[in-house]
């Protein structure tokens, strides 16, 4: 497995250590993924409508997603997998992180949900020639070292109209001041140095990635925290910090 | 088992009201790919189970948008012009009228303020043009289920299973539209506790064109001039009272009702017989906290509700689709497009809904001081031209 992660292209040693040293947290949600926490249940709203829609799906049914083939690439502890599961899709959740794989399957296992969880990257999956209904790449795209070469790997992965679904953060004054002053310098949430500003994406530069990588881009959607509420919101008018986009092959 | 792929279309509306079928003839008329749809097949003759008796008063900004998307010239033959808009006040100890005012068009123009057609033959008009626009297809019997708005286009699921990818996204689904509640639009919406009651008349006098409202309690009285029934002269009216007071007068025999019917009008047409059945209509007045979404434009009732005064409703809903054409002519539901419909419809839709707001609770007023001082405002603001001939412009919607 190491040696598979160490080739690929897409992978950061740096940027994978980091997210070893805190593997035990995933699951705290007072933890370093407080953020992610709080962001879970307004992602996964918009993620379940946008797949249920795409593939004539009724939202409403128990497992609306059964069938379906799904890929959470790095997924961390699978904060996100695990929900895509109980709506009954057949999630396949890979980290080029060992220990955070580690963590994710004690935790799937405890909940009783069955997840294909494999330590490997999107490069390797992709050269097993797997296929999936939906690609899912949250919060990862900053963290690679190649994102072209990387959202060119997640079309490679997609069956023929198949949905790719990436959050990232944008590269604004504004989300310097909430990813990095807020988050890693006053509420400590994460350790300094967790995110590097200058890495961050911003939406039309995402969307470049994604054409070019021969995707059509369907939607963006802002991200709004309310520091009051401790609450999220999904904004079509404000994408200045936290955003999602969604492309078709 | 994959899920029947996704239909594109340039322009969904969703609602075949009267507001949603002439939608779909502006957007058909410019070219676009255009479905309606609507649960309920629209009922075209007025003897009809379920038939509209409401009339609608379209006043002349309107009549320049149903010109210039072919359906006029198959309305103006069945239209009655309203020249005259006559305000009376019966406020006083008996019911009789004590002030009447006439607003003639004749003193800002030389056309009627507008026609006069009913609404079972707008619906029966606008579905027969449709018919004849190529690109326009009109389903009844199909709602709206769900939807999903995303910047490529509106996704809409039908209640036949059907899914579609709309570039532009009209809710024209009435005032608990499901397009504004799918998005999670909120409305606010007042209450008078008032009901019309809408049916036609036949009457004494000729209407020579003038349309009447008369004032005392509870509402106004409204009577709007209909081509000739059965040899007599003929109006449509429009009755608002509070709904304990519409339920007593719907359950009174034939003569019972029309003796309270005659005491209310005041005279003002001479005798009136009842003509049709009596349909009811709940009263209020209602904005959606937002007209637009990405991809979608709510227009009409689903964006606008306010009580039947001054013929408002539809005249409001035909100026919301005449901006909205025009904005979207070249790349239907852009985002700067529909930011600029936002901006310009609903601080308008607003400021009507409060002006007609304060003229329904004038007219609601039960007390006799407040109805002298109905009167007296009346007079006195008629009495000056100006103000009333921009009072005369404002109702037509122009500045
Ligand atoms: C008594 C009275 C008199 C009036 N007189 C005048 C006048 O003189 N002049 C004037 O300008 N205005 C007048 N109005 C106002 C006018 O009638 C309305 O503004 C006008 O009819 C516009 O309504 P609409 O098409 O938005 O709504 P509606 O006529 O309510 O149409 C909404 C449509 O949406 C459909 N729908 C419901 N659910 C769904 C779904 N799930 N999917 C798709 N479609 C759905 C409904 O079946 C319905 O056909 C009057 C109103 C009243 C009550
Ligand atoms: C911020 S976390 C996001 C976790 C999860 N997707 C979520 O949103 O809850 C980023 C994750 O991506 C993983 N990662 C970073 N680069 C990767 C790569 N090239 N291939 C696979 N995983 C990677 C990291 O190990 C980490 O778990």
């Amino acid at each position: 497995m190491t040696s598979m992660s160490q080739t690929s292209a897409s992978v950061d040693q740096a940027e994978i250590a980091k997210f070893e040293a805190m593997a035990a947290e995933w699951w705290d949600p007072n933890g370093k993924f407080r953020p992610l926490h709080l962001m879970n249940p307004l992602r996964l709203d918009y993620i379940a409508a946008q797949i249920t829609a795409e593939f004539g799906r009724d939202g409403k049914a128990r497992m609306p997603l059964a069938g379906l083939r799904l890929l959470d690439i790095g997924c961390g502890g699978g904060l996100v997998a695990e929900p895509m599961a109980r709506l009954g899709a057949d999630v396949t959740g890979a980290d080029a992180a060992a220990g955070n794989i580690a963590v994710a399957r004690l935790h799937a296992e405890a909940q009783g949900i069955a997840i294909d969880y494999r330590a490997t990257t999107a490069e390797a999956l992709a050269d097993m020639g797997e296929r999936f209904d939906v690609v899912l790449a949250l919060e990862i795209i900053e963290h690679v070292s190649n994102p072209a070469g990387f959202v060119a790997t997640c079309q490679s992965l997609l069956k023929p109209g198949g949905l790719l679904i990436l959050s990232t953060l944008n590269r604004t004054a504004r989300s310097f001041a909430a990813a990095i002053i807020g988050a890693e310098w006053v509420m400590r949430w994460l350790p300094r140095g967790t995110h590097d500003w200058r890495r961050f994406i911003t939406p039309d530069e995402l969307a470049g990635l994604v054409k070019g990588a021969g995707l059509q881009v369907a939607d963006r959607r802002g991200m709004v925290f309310n520091p009051l509420t401790f609450g999220w919101r999904l904004s079509d008018r404000d994408l200045s910090v936290n955003y999602l986009l969604t492309a078709r092959r | 088992m994959p899920a029947p792929a996704i239909e594109d279309v340039d322009i969904l509306v969703s609602g075949g009201g009267i507001a949603g079928l002439i939608a779909a003839a502006a957007f058909g008329a410019e070219g676009f790919s255009t479905l309606c749809i609507d649960p309920a097949p629209p009922v075209t003759d007025e003897s009809d189970e379920g038939a509209d008796l409401r009339t609608t008063a379209i006043l002349a900004p309107s009549v320049v948008l149903l010109q210039r998307i072919g359906l006029w010239d198959r309305l103006a033959p069945h239209a009655t012009p309203l020249q005259v808009m006559r305000i009376v006040d019966a406020g006083g100890a008996e019911p009789r009228a004590r002030l009447t005012r006439d607003f003639d068009a004749a003193e800002i123009g030389d056309q009627p303020f507008g026609w006069n057609l009913p609404n079972w033959l707008l619906r029966r008009e606008i579905v027969a043009r449709l018919e004849s626009l190529q690109s326009v297809r009109f389903h009844a019997g199909i709602g709206t289920v769900s939807v999903l708005t995303r910047d490529e286009g509106a996704i809409v699921t039908l209640s036949d299973g059907r899914r579609l990818r709309a570039r532009l996204l009209i809710g024209a689904d009435g005032r608990d539209s499901p397009v504004r509640q799918a998005l999670g639009i909120g409305a606010r919406r007042l209450r008078y506790g008032q009901k019309a009651l809408a049916f036609a008349v036949t009457h004494e006098f000729p209407h020579n064109n003038v349309s009447t409202e008369v004032h005392r309690s509870g509402g106004p009285f409204t009577l709007v001039p209909l081509p000739d029934r059965e040899g007599r002269p003929c109006s449509a009216v429009v009755w608002m009272e509070n709904g304990r007071e519409t339920a007593r007068l719907r359950a009174l025999p034939p003569e019972g009702f029309e003796a309270e019917l005659n005491a209310r009008s005041a005279g003002v047409l001479g005798h009136l017989r009842q003509a049709t059945r009596l349909t009811e209509w709940p009263i209020i007045s209602q904005i959606a906290d937002r007209f637009t979404a990405p991809r979608t434009a709510l227009i009409a009732e689903a964006a606008h509700v306010v009580p039947p005064i001054g013929a408002q409703g539809l005249n409001m809903s035909l100026a919301d689709l005449a901006l909205l054409v025009e904005l979207n002519r070249s790349d239907p539901g852009n985002a700067a497009a529909l930011a600029r419909y936002e901006r310009a419809r609903r601080p308008e839709a607003l400021a009507r809904l409060l002006g007609i707001d304060v003229l329904n609770r004038a007219s609601q007023a039960g007390l006799r001081p407040l109805r002298d001082l109905r009167a007296a405002a009346l007079g006195g603001l008629y009495g000056i031209a100006p103000v009333r001939r921009l009072m005369m412009r404002a109702g037509l919607g122009l500045h």
